[in-house]
This record gives structure tokens, C-alpha cells and sequence, in this order.
């Protein structure tokens, strides 16, 4: 049950990280372009 | 919260110690216990979060990532790539992103190993003791010190920051 908790926190950070990513990632280009 | 560890010497002191907290308020889910593979924990919790060294390592590689994605934008401020106009807001930017990279491949690759945070409890890991790991109300530190102490009063009881709570 708590490994449950603990896998979810991990993927929502990187799922967190990821959406952050790509939000920055097209900035980026809009920045650069 | 403070959290609490201290080293059981075996299982049967665990479950007892942790049997004692749970009947005196503390919740399972703030109960951790750690021990060597292959020691049978039955039904002590597991270690949750501890269990890997995700989260320190995304920690390390989000300020590693960082410092050095400004740096690169710094850089790029200094001597300009051709044909790109370079402010402020790019440096931002791309150490934002740098930051993210850094901490999602270095979580990952940390998740292979045991808990940064659990290093100095290794070697009586190993030699079978049990960690445990309990988080409790300020308030309530000496109480339950006191009542860890009454099955071994040899124990040496540690307090330390729990770790954020992501989802709590």
C-alpha cells in the first residue's frame, strides 16, 4: 500500500518535471525562433 | 513533525516497539522500518520513501541541472551565438530546463540505489538490526522517547527533518 504512495509521489514528480519541461522547451524555441 | 530513527536489534523487538507506538496514537503510515534483504518483516511497514534514493538524488540533479544551465545562459550572454539575441529571460529559462533534465536523469538513476539518507545506518543494517523510522507531532517527542526506551533503554534515538511530504 505505502510502496503505492511512494511509486505515485515519484511519477508525479516526474511527470510534474516532464510537463514543465516541454512548457520551457517551447518557450525556448518561441524565444529563439 | 520530527521524525525519529533508531536501530532495533531484531525483528521481534520491532514488532514490538512498533505494536507500542501504534497503540499509543502514531498512525501505520508514519511508521517506516528498514532492514538487510532477506530478513523477514512480516507485518512491519515498509520503508516508503526511503526505500530508494529517488527523491535526494532529483534534489542533487535539479541544483546541479540548474547551476548549470544558468551558467550555460550566462555564457550564451557573454559571447552570443550568431544570429540569437540572448536576455535575461533566455538564461532563466534555460536553466529552468536544465534543472528539470538534471533531476528527472538523476532521480532515475538514483532510484537503483538504497537511500543516501540511510548511509550511516548501513553496516548495522547489515549486521541484521532493524531501522525504524517514525514521524511524530513535536509535542510528542519525549512521550514516545520514553515509551521507545522502555523495551531496551540502551537504544539511541536520532531526530531528524522528515523528508516533504509530495502527497500527504
Amino acid at each position: 500500500m505505502r510502496k503505492d504512495s511512494a511509486f505515485l509521489r515519484n511519477a508525479l514528480l516526474i511527470g510534474g518535471t516532464l510537463v514543465v519541461l516541454v512548457v520551457v522547451g517551447v518557450l525556448i524555441v518561441n524565444y529563439v525562433i | 513533525m520530527i521524525r525519529l530513527c533508531f536501530l532495533s536489534p531484531d525483528v521481534g523487538h520491532a514488532r514490538q516497539v512498533v505494536a507500542d507506538l501504534k497503540n499509543n496514537g502514531i498512525k501505520e503510515k508514519s511508521i517506516y522500518a528498514i532492514a538487510r534483504r532477506g530478513v523477514e518483516m512480516e507485518e512491519l511497514s515498509d520503508a516508503g520513501p526511503e526505500a530508494n534514493d529517488f527523491l535526494p538524488a532529483f534534489e542533487r540533479g535539479v541544483a546541479l541541472g540548474g547551476t548549470a544551465g544558468v551558467l550555460a545562459g550566462l555564457t550564451a550572454l557573454v559571447f552570443p551565438p550568431a544570429g540569437i539575441v540572448v536576455g535575461g529571460g533566455l538564461v532563466l529559462l534555460v536553466g529552468l530546463w536544465s534543472a528539470g533534465v538534471g533531476g528527472i536523469l538523476t532521480g532515475i538513476a538514483g532510484a537503483a540505489y538504497s537511500s543516501s539518507r540511510l548511509q550511516k545506518f548501513e553496516s548495522a543494517l547489515e549486521q541484521g538490526q532493524i531501522l525504524i523510522m517514525v514521524d511524530v507531532p513535536k509535542h510528542d517527542v519525549e512521550k514516545l522517547e520514553a515509551l521507545i526506551r522502555k523495551l531496551d533503554p540502551d537504544i539511541t534515538i536520532e531526530g531528524v527533518e522528515p523528508p516533504a511530504k509530495l502527497i500527504p
